[in-house]
């Protein structure tokens, strides 16, 4: 996985060209260049608290993080409760781009303390789409707590 | 005139009897008065001549001159009445005499000391001394005639004309006023007779005075109404006796028949009876019970019945029993009672039937016993059947619904997996276009553009095959639905990308329906889109959109005039992945209209369509005004 | 019996009061009637005792004899006797202008002037009367008197 100097959109996803294509997209929105992609749930767990892997990780936490629900191992929902009941980190907005329109899923997650839940689209165009938008308000919109 | 027999004459008689009588009461008063007064007058005149006669005379006897006193007798002349007249002298002489009749040989007597007024026979005797100066000159001497009986008689002559023709004119006057007091009296005498004869009592008399006969009219017409009223309840009082009578004969007739009746029925009857007293006693043999448990009479008579049931059995008799002396009613039991012929115990069932007489006591119970061992038997093994068939049909259930569950749970992760390949085939088919757009020619583009394409529609078919599976597996949350304002929503959201398109949208006002809300928004975006998507051809297109509501259940319908379909194939409309147009014409996945026939039927409603091929279509659904508790 | 002529005619005097009537009545409704009789010392007498328990119409009567020359005044009557015949004239006159019943009992006295004159008819004492000379004397007589009168001169005396 690619490593940018300067981290802002942290990217769990599982499924590969799913996150080429969200990266793809970020990048020709230009919110690209800090965009880390990671595959499940305690990668990137690791990777916020700067444990396992990424325990000399240096760089300030991400500004979004956008979280794929099924991923093996470590799901969403967990990445989730872990970030959102942690002090250090429950600042951090939390997108859920998914497939699952599940409505148990979208309560729960929202229960956790997710900031925002988005449904996947089948189209890369509206993908583009979506991902833009939520990286545009929670990058450069919103103000976030510093 | 037919004598005194009627009221009428009877009044004329005693106006007549008045009448007379008073008449003559006034007649016999005014004789008699006038007879007093014709004496008294005669007795004055005369006096009052005599003393006219000796005043005049006075001075012929005081001067001796009889020729002047006879010229002054002679004056009696005109006074007829008087027969003879005579002045004596102071000392009794005659001193001048008169004599109104040619009679010379009149006598005149010898004047008495006083004056004197006699009446003799028929003659009246007067003598009346002259005085003067207190001295008596001499003495005047009358005889007149006294006829009181011819003066009576003119008298009583007239009197009696009198009489007669006051009698008479009240005759007359009578005649033509009594009508006004018989008259009312005849009419009711009249409707009396009438009452009498026609025994008719609702006749009534005519009331047209206010005096004592209108009081009579009035009490005869009330107690004719009384009469009246007497008689009807009397009449209709008899008629009910009458009836009454007949009605206990027909009832003891009855009543013995029916004893009859019952005396044979039991004796035919094959089920055993038995009759006991009111203690429970059996009193009569029964035929039947010693057929059945074998008992003969001594043993089975008063209590010894009990014997033949099982110690249960005995014991729930003798509580019923004793149940029963207080409140007599009728029961039933189930008991095993010995059976002779299979020397065992059989189930019966025991009917007891309290008669009650006409105190409210007992007088006797009436009971029956029904061998029911082969029901018995039957019922168990019905039961058993029973339970099982249940178990059996419980594990159908819940094998089917967990095949359902699984079905479904596949359906969903199948469908939602597939949609990550999608995505990349699409997406890395645009970056491939955006990325390599120099390399490639439009030839290369246009076949990117197919798989492009045919990716995205490969979405739509699972995202509708995803809905219409999640449609399966999720649990319906009816609420009232204001169908107005999903229609509307649903319409507005299918519309909001195309406002250009010249549509006339028609929403009528539809009736709350007990349905989920997020299905029945489905179905009208469904609906609502096939609509538009099949009238898109059209210049002007209308779709139309209302309700009927009707007894058990509301009528929706979407109407829309654009290319229709084929009613011929119309049953295939609402199959998963069935289409009447290709994907050409109109585009489409054929899961719309199976999603909605889904939600429909869940809800316990039916939906139907027609059309006319390129004139348009209308679809029908219906929702149940109950909910009907979807099912699963 | 034969009763005397003077006796009848003393009778007759006093009668005549009750069929006379004098003028002011009224005043002398209590006083007693007067008779003066001229002559006949007998006839006075008699007529005294006649009329000594009589009264004419309630008044008692009084009788006087009288001489010529006495005065005439407070009579009622006066009686002149036949013996007195010659004197008449004057006692007449004198007596005129009194309301005085004049009587006598000569013959043709009423042509001298008296009222009233008694007459002998047959052995009867009658009498006729002057109704001039009572009219004269302003005196009434009832007509009863009259009616037994022998006669009645009613307008003045041949001489008169």
């Amino acid at each position: 996985m690619e490593q940018f100097e300067e981290v802002g959109i942290l990217l769990v996803e599982d499924n590969t060209f799913d996150a080429e294509l969200t990266i793809r997209s970020f990048k020709d929105q230009k919110l690209a260049n800090s965009v880390t992609w990671v595959k499940d749930g305690e990668e990137a767990l690791d990777y916020v608290f700067r444990r396992g892997a990424y325990a000399q990780r240096t760089g300030s936490d991400p500004r979004l993080i956008l979280l794929d629900l099924k991923m093996p191992r470590v799901g969403g929902i967990e990445v989730t409760r872990e970030l959102k009941s942690n002090e250090l980190t429950k600042h951090i907005p939390i997108v859920i781009m998914t497939s699952s329109n599940e409505e148990s899923d979208i309560a729960v997650c929202y229960k956790l303390g997710a900031n925002s839940y988005i449904v996947k689209p089948l189209d890369f165009t509206s993908l583009a789409e979506v991902a833009r938008q939520a990286g545009y308000y929670w990058l450069a919109v919103n103000r976030g707590p510093m | 005139m037919i004598g005194i027999r009627t009221v009428r004459n009877k009044l004329l008689l005693v106006v007549l009897a008045t009448n007379a009588a008073a008449l003559s009461i006034t007649a016999v008063l005014m004789v008699a008065y006038d007879l007093h007064t014709f004496r008294e007058t005669l007795q004055n005149d005369l006096s009052a001549q005599a003393d006219v006669l000796g005043l005049a005379a006075g001075p012929a006897l005081e001067f001796d001159d009889p020729e002047a006193a006879k010229e002054y007798l002679e004056l009696l002349r005109a006074k007829p009445i008087i027969h003879s007249a005579a002045i004596y002298t102071s000392k009794g002489a005659v001193f001048a005499t008169y004599s109104g009749t040619a009679d010379a040989h009149t006598e005149f007597p010898k004047i008495p000391e006083s004056d004197s007024y006699q009446i003799r026979g028929g003659e009246v005797v007067l003598s009346k001394r002259i005085v003067s100066n207190n001295e008596i000159l001499g003495t005047v001497y009358f005889s007149a005639a006294y006829e009181p009986n011819r003066r009576l008689r003119d008298y009583l002559g007239i009197l009696g004309l009198v009489l007669a023709g006051s009698l008479a004119a009240t005759v007359l006057m009578f005649l033509r006023i009594q009508n006004t007091v018989t008259g009312p009296i005849l009419d009711v005498t009249a409707v009396a007779r009438r009452v009498m004869e026609e025994r008719d009592f609702s006749l009534r008399a005519r009331k047209t005075t206010h005096d004592e006969v209108g009081v009579l009219v009035d009490a005869f017409n009330s107690m004719l109404s009384e009469i009246g009223n007497r008689t009807t309840t009397l009449e209709q009082s008899n008629r009910e006796l009458q009836r009454e009578i007949a009605e206990r004969e027909g009832a003891v007739r009855a009543r013995d028949r029916s004893e009859r009746r019952i005396r044979t029925l039991v004796s035919a009857i094959t089920k055993v009876v038995w009759v006991a007293d009111w203690r429970g006693h059996i009193t009569e043999e029964s035929s039947s019970w010693q057929t059945y448990t074998g008992q003969r009479f001594e043993q089975y008579r008063d209590a010894g019945w009990l014997q033949a049931f099982d110690e249960q059995g005995r014991k729930e008799v003798e509580l019923a029993w004793a149940h029963a002396a207080n409140v007599p009613a009728t029961f039933e039991l189930e008991l095993r009672l010995w059976h002779a012929v299979t020397e065992r115990h059989h189930y019966v069932r025991l009917r007891a039937v309290p008669v009650i007489d006409q105190d409210g006591g007992v007088a006797e119970w009436i009971g029956a016993v029904q061998d029911i061992e082969d029901r018995r038997v039957l019922e168990q093994s019905l039961r058993t059947l029973n339970t099982e068939l249940e178990q059996r049909v419980a594990d159908r259930t819940s094998q089917l619904q967990e095949a359902n569950k699984d079905l479904e749970t596949f359906s969903y992760s199948v469908s939602h997996d597939l949609r990550a390949p999608i995505r990349a085939i699409g997406g890395f088919c645009t970056l491939l276009v955006q990325d390599h757009a120099a390399q490639l020619d439009a030839e290369a583009r246009r076949k990117f553009g197919v798989i492009q394409s045919e990716a995205a529609r490969m979405g739509v078919l699972i995202d509708d095959l995803l809905a219409f599976s999640r449609l399966g597996r999720k649990a319906l949350q009816a609420t009232a639905l204001d169908m107005r304002e999903l229609a509307n929503k649903a319409y507005a959201q299918l519309t909001r990308d195309q406002p250009d398109r010249k549509v006339e949208f028609r929403l009528g006002s539809l009736p709350t329906a007990n349905g989920d809300r997020s299905l029945f928004e489905q179905v009208w975006v469904n609906l609502l889109s096939n609509a538009v998507k099949f009238s898109s051809k059209k210049e002007n297109a209308t779709i139309e959109v209302g309700a009927i509501s009707e007894e058990r259940e509301h009528v929706y319908f979407v109407r829309d005039n654009g290319a229709g379909f084929d009613p011929r194939y119309g049953k295939n409309l609402f199959g998963v992945f069935q289409r009447l147009h290709g994907n050409d014409e109109f585009p489409g996945t054929g899961v719309g209209l199976a999603l909605v026939h889904r939600i429909v039927t869940r809800h316990g409603g039916r939906i139907w369509a027609d059309s006319k091929l390129g004139e348009g279509a209308t679809f029908h659904f219906t929702v149940p005004k109950e909910s009907s508790g979807g099912a699963v | 019996m034969h009763v005397s002529e003077r006796s009848v005619k003393a009778a007759f005097l006093y009668k005549f009061a009750s069929y006379v009537q004098w003028p002011d009545v009224d005043a002398k409704t209590d006083a007693p009637i007067t008779i003066g009789v001229i002559g006949a010392t007998d006839f006075a007498r008699e007529l005294a005792e006649i009329t000594a328990n009589r009264t004419i119409n309630s008044r008692r009567i009084n009788v006087r004899r009288l001489t010529m020359g006495t005065s005439l005044d407070d009579l009622e009557i006066l009686f002149i006797a036949k013996e007195e015949g010659d004197h008449l004239p004057q006692l007449l006159s004198a007596a005129r202008d009194k309301p005085i019943l004049t009587v006598t009992e000569s013959d043709g006295a009423l042509s001298s002037g008296s009222i009233i004159n008694f007459t002998v008819d047959q052995d009867r004492v009658r009498f006729e009367i002057s109704l001039y000379a009572a009219e004269k004397s302003q005196l009434r007589l009832s007509a009863r008197l009259l009616a037994v009168a022998q006669g009645v001169h009613r307008g003045p005396e041949p001489g008169q």
